[in-house]
């Protein structure tokens, strides 16, 4: 009898220790200051509707990029549990190619404003299919090269790896390319904005179709990992590595799938941030990549939809977020970073995560 | 021992052999989990191995698959020596195993689990044999489309049961299908393994529960600190005193 009353009054009062209390009264603290900076903001600027109409599309459009990023660190993590820093370099790498793939696409006369429709669509497809092989190629060299050697080691030392796999990238991007950054050229179908109807909210071409091919993308993946066997393997190797490889699974083989996967969206994702910003420099894919990292957090690394939901929040964060809190644009990396410390803070799970590093490590 | 004493009236002297170890010894680290094991299993046989805890039961298992490669002896599987092959590879040779506590994908759905038992298939079997184990485990039909994960201890063993079965297995491992369950469902399990053994699988069961196991099963080894002991035919050794007094309880 007693037993079940302590039992049932401990559950009553979960244990908090006083510094537990006293961060969270910090972390409310914060959030309520925010509000308020928030609501005085709004209602003393007084922007019209459709600016924010505006940006939050800005925002969707950035998200969708760090979706295709984050769902490589995620996928990877899920069944390496290990955080692949270098899946910037992949991305930046895969942005390069998609330059010069573009560069013979200019050769050829697709992308000039009066190109055929069909060639200045083969312009925008042709740079993101070389890209996406281009970042395959580097994500499956990183694998082979950094990782595999350290598979079994403690779980820093791939970090580690991993760090210094991306600075090697980037520097021998540095060497390679220059600094001086290599500009994109938007071949006519991504020039021009549409505007939706007479709302005075309008969305560039560009945007429009990165978010459409990121959503084509993510559905294909949904389908592969969801529908098919290899996927089924996946998940069977995310879940319980040695009881996939008592079912027959070649678990080196997924692993080397994963990270083919997680190149080829890094590859797309890489040459959209070149249309998006127009330029491509050697450090181009770095910032983006800790920023789709913060999102595969934000949402619960391992955790697929949670990449896309982190980043769609991440993106519509940096784009509404220095508005709202009335601060410059440059900004924006501060929000998304203090995003990542608040996350790893007070819920280092994520949104959909479900403790998995602390059920299997 | 006897080796060859009349088994439930089923005549199996004759029977290619499936697996057998040689002397084999496993280590783990400088520790002897397993010394000289003599095991012998043919084809349609249903053989049980039975110790106390830390006997060594499942690391004879992980040692037949590869997982804790032996460091001597031999181990042959329908004539291939497999003691230095990988996991994969004396899986895809026919051998499955259903697991200490049944390790099911807990995130898919009892379907998918079947479907990865049968990953190294690709046959157009596939269909029937799902439908053929529905028979002998209808409650997994009910649950097919359930996250495994959400099963009960009971319905969790028969499909892990059921997953194995689906690589249609020429030797089935199982360590200790009896763990964690209530002893009427214990019953149940103990009826299905042996329908499944009548059906010809080979099985290999590892069991605490020497009672029950012996009373299916064709002949037996009992393990005590990584050595064999005591072996024969289930019946040799139900009624072995030594056997009596140390496993069955003497009544
Ligand atoms: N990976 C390992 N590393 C070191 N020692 C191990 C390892 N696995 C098992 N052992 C040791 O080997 C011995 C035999 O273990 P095993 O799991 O085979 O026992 P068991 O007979 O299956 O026991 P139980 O009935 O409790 O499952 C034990 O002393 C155990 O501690
Ligand atoms: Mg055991």
């Amino acid at each position: 009898m007693t037993t079940i009353e302590k039992r049932a009054t401990s559950d009553y009062r979960p244990k908090m220790r006083p510094s537990q209390i006293a961060l969270y009264g910090f972390g409310i603290l914060i959030l309520v200051l925010l509000g308020w900076r928030i609501y005085n903001v709004v209602s003393v600027e007084q922007y019209p509707i459709q600016f924010w109409a505006i940006q939050s599309i800005n925002g969707l459009v950035l998200g969708s990029v760090y979706a295709l990023i984050a769902l490589g660190y995620t996928l990877v993590y899920g069944i390496l549990f290990m955080i692949n820093f270098a899946h910037g370099e992949v991305v930046m790498l895969g942005g390069f190619a998609g330059y010069f793939a573009l560069q013979l696409c200019i050769r050829w006369g697709w992308v000039a404003a009066d190109a055929p429709f069909f060639q200045s669509w083969l312009a925008v497809l042709f740079p993101i299919a070389v890209g996406m092989i281009a970042s395959l190629l580097v994500a499956m060299a990183l694998e082979r090269i950094a990782y595999r050697p350290l598979r079994g080691a403690q779980r820093l030392i791939p970090l580690i790896s991993a760090i210094g796999a991306s600075f090697f990238l980037q520097y021998s991007a540095l060497l390679i390319f220059g600094v001086t950054p290599h500009n994109y050229q938007k071949p006519a179908v991504l020039t021009g904005a549409v505007s939706l109807g007479d709302s005075g909210v309008f969305i560039s071409k560009t945007g429009l179709f990165i978010i459409l091919a990121s959503i084509v993308l993510m559905l294909i993946l949904y389908i592969l990992v969801q529908k098919t066997k290899i996927g089924r393997a996946m998940r069977a190797v995310a879940e319980d590595q040695e009881m996939a490889s008592l079912m027959g699974v070649d678990v080196n083989r997924i692993i080397v799938f994963t990270f083919v996967i997680g190149g080829l969206l890094a590859g797309a994702g890489g040459v959209m941030l070149g249309y998006q910003n127009t330029v491509m420099r050697f450090n181009t894919g770095f910032i983006p990549g800790l920023k789709a990292f913060t999102a595969a957090v934000l949402g619960g690394i391992g955790n697929v939809p949670g990449a896309m939901i982190g980043a769609i929040i991440l993106g519509e964060l940096e784009a509404l977020g220095p508005s709202l809190l009335g601060l410059p644009n440059e900004y924006k990396d501060v929000i998304a970073f203090s995003v990542l410390i608040f996350v790893l803070i007070f819920r280092p799970t994520g949104i959909l995560g479900e403790r998995l590093s602390r059920e299997r490590a | 021992m006897a080796e060859s004493m009349s088994d439930n009236g089923k005549n199996k002297v004759e029977r290619e052999i499936v697996l057998r170890m040689t002397d084999v010894c496993t280590y783990y680290g400088a520790i002897r989990a397993l010394n000289k094991i003599n095991i012998e299993i043919r084809k349609g046989e249903m053989v049980c191995l039975l110790g106390g805890n830390a006997s060594g039961k499942s690391t004879t298992l992980k040692t037949i698959l590869g997982y804790a490669p032996p460091r001597e002896g031999t181990i042959e599987f329908l004539g291939t020596r497999t003691e230095k092959m990988q996991t994969k590879e004396i899986v895809g040779l026919g051998v499955s195993l259903v697991p200490e506590n049944r390790r099911l994908f807990g995130r898919m759905s009892v379907l998918e689990n079947l479907k990865m038992g049968a990953f190294l298939r690709n046959d157009d079997e596939i269909e029937a044999d799902m439908e053929h184990l529905f028979t002998l485990f209808p409650r997994v039909k009910e649950r097919l489309h359930q996250t495994a994960g959400t099963l009960s201890g009971g319905e969790q063993q028969m499909v892990a049961m059921s997953r194995a079965l689906m690589a249609r297995p020429k030797l089935l491992l199982m360590d200790e299908p009896s763990m964690g369950l209530a002893p009427i469902f214990v019953q149940t399990v103990f009826d299905i393994i042996q329908t499944i053994s009548n059906e010809g699988t080979t099985i290999f069961m590892v069991e605490q529960n020497a009672n029950m196991a012996l009373s299916i099963a064709d002949k037996g080894y009992v393990l005590q600190t990584g050595e064999i002991v005591l072996s024969g035919s289930a019946e040799a050794l139900r009624t072995n005193p030594q056997m009596k007094k140390a496993y069955l309880g003497d009544v």
